[in-house]
């Protein structure tokens, strides 16, 4: 795949707060990128830079092989969903999808068809069959060519939505950029247009930008995430690969994935000795992490519970696992899964396991986990050293 | 770069802008503070345009406050001074009670006729002081309906009562009651009803609540009702003009006396900017009152009183229809709606009388009066609907561009722009047109007098209506609307055409009705600035009054009510269907 849209050293500040911190990012073509992060990171400041309502202190922005840095917005192919949609609301559905075609038509137009356009919309709109022609398709393609003439006060949430998709969408922009569409949605809904919109990448070969706070969204929709964090870009990755091997414990901690011990790393024996504060030590590879203060990340999922007295328990731990004494404080059952509140002598540990399984219904037991997973981040430096490797 | 080309076009608009503020507002205000210390009528920019820059050196030579001390010497500006204030406190005080009454009235689902009194309360909206005091005389002064009625039946109606402070307070609070009736009932509807309701589950009763919570809470908007009740009856030319007698003084009619009856520009200057600076400061007050003390906006959903039942009340079950506290309610409402209807009755039934003898009632109706005043002789109010249209369409245009601007793109000296702008809506007309008649009446900027300083100064005065409407409307617009515009394809001017426009319409029709209607019915500015061959009838009907023809005066009057109360029904009647 090519890349689509290349943001490279993007500088953005308004006044002493600095909105995108040198970001620099290649968009492939045809895949959903989402820019995750917390409310004030920068990702709607680089959202509204590529749309071309914000414009960068230093760097470029590159649209296939043109660059668009200083272009206006509606010199650029590019469509925008907005959070509230933004819908014309003094115009009905029909003329909201061809405003876009209307607005170029405009440009494009001698002075007696400009001053036509100027007077009113809709005649000229329905007069022209190739744009009601294109209207009607975008229309058709999420499904409300039977509310075209309706206003959008009159529409529930969800079917604005569509409006604001088919509007974005009838220009035929190259990249479609989309400020947390979804945020205004009940969950059920959610889902639903998130399985649209994965349907819509794959029959028109788009191009999206997501913007979103919410991570679970951005994991399910998303081919490839950023993550930015205080105006920096800090990770690209795949969903699986940012779930598995965030670059960082701030990131880890954005992500809400707990587990997060702090502890001490010392070499002995050629082997790598942790001590966490929680009251275990954990005996992993030397080339695992520097000596020093550390912080480990264990991820709820690879957390086995075991029921003390059990014949699991009683066996001795596999090769290459850590065994802990804990008590359960506190289940919160999840249907297929079970989040357990784990004691273990000096903290508190989540494990997230099957319902199926019966380790968890007991007080006394033993956690388990593979040695392996166990990611170290050095205190007070950024990128993580781990085993099981990042990018 | 966009960025450099979208600035550099808002930067042209704005020094236009600026140049427009200082030609209008600044010239005239300097020139009265020069006129004020020097005694001369002498504009300093005239000087510099001239290219005799010692002039002004030598203007400066002769500043002095002599001038000023000598004013505040004289015992008869003293007493207009106080008389003024006085008069515009009393009427501000009985305005703020009245308009809170009334605004009750319109709400207490237990006050009989309330939807009746809700209607009635716009309307003194479209009887401003002028038309006021000419119905106020038509109706009880000498000559007038009450007197014609009444003496032969022999009851002897104290027709000179009507000449004094009573009378000019009685026409002011009727007429300026609505601006505290409708800021007063929106700000009742917009409390937070849960704050009622804790304070009842706290064991307060109604009659509880009313002093300790809402009242309390409406204290803003009282007070802020109160100011600006203060500002339009200190700024008030047109009322003191028709109905005090010459031996009772106020400071506005001595200003315009001052300058038409003896060229006296000190005198006349010293007032003006004696007016101007209480104005302002009542103004002040108002803006420090409402900032920050907004307790609509704490983040509840406040409760709709509209739908039978007012902030701070709970009607029980076995509550009478009527208490006698409502049914009081709608006594008073009844008593100070009379008046405007009796106005308006009285300028209708004169303006249809051909000659009236020695009975109760005319000796004959005719159409004479309203057809020579619209058909013989159409030209004052074809000069007002010229001036008028001319007048909404330069301030609607200056206006929005401002809110453009201010809106859209914000810049450096913002506040002081849009504080320029809507100072002049403050400015009384007597005061701002001495100023303009003593910075415009020598070359090179010799526009004194002639129909362009008219409007200009309709212009100057009315573009604030404008700013405000348009502003407020496109605050509330959210931008994406104009930035999804643009992501679609569309340049400004399209953007501006099918966006903004359509969207800001209703605020523009709105404010220019409101303009028209106080175009058409202006006094002040009109009576200094009018040139002889451009009269607007709002002087026709002041001269027939003057010269005792009542019934063309009333002619005249019945149909300038109807020229602001026909836009304003209408507009009325559009918005309410727009809404449902």
């Amino acid at each position: 795949m090519s890349t689509k849209l290349i943001f490279d050293g993007i500088s953005r500040r308004f006044g002493t707060t600095v909105a995108a911190k040198d970001v620099t990012l290649a968009v492939k073509e045809s895949e959903i990128f989402a820019l995750l992060g917390p409310s004030g990171s920068g990702k709607t400041t680089l959202l509204r830079i590529a749309a071309g309502f914000e414009f960068p202190d230093t760097g470029t922005v590159t649209l296939g092989d043109r660059e668009i840095t200083a272009l206006p917005p509606w010199d650029r192919p590019i469509g925008l969903m907005f959070q509230q949609y933004a819908l014309f609301p003094h115009l009905d559905v029909r003329t909201n999808v061809a405003y876009g075609l209307l607005a170029r038509r405009f440009r494009q137009a001698g002075l007696l068809e400009r001053l036509q356009l100027l007077i009113g919309l809709r005649r000229r709109a329905w007069n022209d069959p190739e744009m009601l022609r294109l209207t009607d398709e975008a229309l058709e393609l999420v499904e409300i060519a039977h509310l075209a003439e309706r206003r959008p006060a009159n529409l529930s949430g969800g079917q604005q939505q569509r409006v604001a998709l088919a509007r974005a969408l009838v220009t035929r922009p190259e990249v479609l950029l989309l400020d947390e569409p979804l945020s205004a949605l009940d969950a059920g809904l959610r889902e639903r247009v998130r399985a649209e919109l994965r349907a819509l990448k794959t029959k028109l070969g788009l191009t999206m930008i997501y913007v979103t706070h919410d991570q679970e969204e951005a994991f399910a929709l998303a081919d490839r995430i950023g993550v930015m964090l205080e105006g920096a870009l800090v990770q690209v990755a795949s969903p699986t690969e940012l779930y598995r091997a965030p670059v960082s414990i701030e990131v880890a901690e954005f992500l809400r994935l707990p587990n997060r011990l702090p502890g001490e790393a010392r070499v002995a024996d050629g082997s790598l000795s942790v001590a966490l504060e929680a009251g275990f030590a954990l005996k992993m590879d030397a080339a695992a992490c520097k000596p020093g203060g550390v912080t480990a990340l264990i991820h709820p999922e690879e957390i086995h519970v075991l029921a003390a007295g059990s014949a699991e328990a009683k066996a001795a731990p596999a090769e290459g696992f850590t065994r802990v004494a804990a008590t359960v404080v506190d289940t919160e059952f999840r249907g297929a899964s079970v989040m357990v509140t784990l004691a273990v002598p000096n903290g508190t540990l989540f494990a997230l396991v099957s319902s199926q399984e019966e380790g968890w219904r007991r007080r006394e037991v033993l956690i388990e986990f593979r040695t392996m997973s166990v990611r170290l981040y050095p205190q007070g430096a950024g990128a993580a050293t781990t085993l099981t490797g990042g990018e | 770069m966009a960025t450099h080309r979208v600035r550099r076009r808002g930067r042209g608009l704005r020094i236009g802008l600026w140049f427009y503020l200082v030609i209008a507002l600044l010239i005239p205000l300097v020139t009265l503070i020069v006129v004020a210390f020097t005694s001369q009528p002498v504009n300093p920019v005239n000087a510099l345009l001239a290219g005799k820059p010692h002039l002004i050196l030598d203007l400066l030579r002769q500043f002095s406050a002599e001038p000023v001390i000598e004013v505040f010497q004289t015992a008869r500006y003293r007493q207009a001074l106080g008389n003024s204030i006085a008069l515009s406190l009393s009427v501000a005080l009985i305005a703020t009670i009245g308009g809170t009454l009334v605004a009750f009235a319109t709400l207490k689902p237990g006050v009989p006729g309330r939807r009746t009194w809700w209607l009635l309360s716009a309307l003194p909206l479209a009887i401003p002081p002028f038309l006021g005091a000419i119905g106020f005389k038509l109706l009880a002064g000498r000559g007038g309906l009450l007197p014609k009625m009444l003496d032969p039946l022999g009851f002897d109606w104290p027709a000179d009562a009507v000449y004094s402070f009573g009378g000019v307070i009685l026409v002011q609070v009727v007429t300026l009651m609505p601006v505290v009736t409708l800021g007063v009932r929106a700000a009742l509807q917009r409390l937070d009803q849960a704050l009622g309701e804790a304070a009842f589950t706290l064991g307060a009763t109604p009659s509880v609540v009313l002093p300790t919570v809402t009242l309390p809470l409406l204290l803003p908007s009282l007070g802020a009702g109160f100011l600006l009740v203060f500002m339009r009856s200190f700024g008030d030319f047109a009322t003191p003009l028709i109905l005090l007698p010459p031996s009772k003084k106020l400071l506005i009619v001595e200003a315009y006396k001052d300058l038409t009856g003896g060229l006296f520009w000190a005198e006349a200057a010293i007032q003006s900017i004696l007016i101007i600076l209480i104005v302002m400061a009542a103004m002040a007050l108002e803006r420090r009152m409402l900032k920050g003390r907004d307790y609509h906006s704490l983040g509840h959903r406040a409760g709709s009183s509209s739908e039978g039942s007012v902030f701070g009340e709970l009607r029980l079950p076995s509550a009478p229809r009527s208490t006698w506290g409502e049914r009081l309610l709608a006594l008073v409402s009844g008593g100070i709606f009379t008046v405007p209807i009796l106005l308006i009755l009285s300028m209708l039934l004169l303006a249809l009388t051909a000659s009236w003898g020695d009975s109760p009632f005319p000796d004959a109706l005719t159409l004479l009066n309203l057809s020579r005043v619209t058909v013989t002789s159409p030209r004052p109010l074809v000069i007002t609907l010229i001036a008028s249209i001319l007048t909404i369409l330069v301030s609607l245009a200056l206006g929005s561009l401002a809110a453009y601007l201010l809106r859209r793109q914000p810049g450096k000296g913002d506040s002081l722009l849009e504080f320029g702008l809507n100072m002049p809506m403050v400015l009384p007309g007597i005061a701002l047109g001495i100023g303009m008649i003593a910075a415009f009446n020598a070359p090179p900027l010799a526009f004194h007098p002639s129909a362009f300083l008219l409007i200009l100064a309709y212009v100057l005065t009315r573009t604030p209506n404008a700013l405000e409407s348009v502003g407020a409307a496109m605050h509330q617009l959210p931008t994406s609307l104009e930035e999804a515009s643009a992501t679609l394809g569309g340049i400004p001017l399209f953007t501006q055409r099918h966006v903004l426009a359509p969207l800001l319409e209703p605020a523009l029709t709105s404010a220019a009705v409101m303009i028209f209607f106080s175009v058409a019915n202006d006094i002040s500015l009109t009576l200094l600035l009018a040139p002889t061959l451009f009269t607007p009838a709002s002087i026709s009907l002041y001269h027939e009054m003057d010269s005792g023809r009542l019934y063309l005066a009333a002619a005249y009057g019945v149909v300038l009510f109807l020229f602001t109360a026909i836009p304003y029904i209408w507009q009325t009647w559009r918005q309410s269907r727009a809404t449902g």
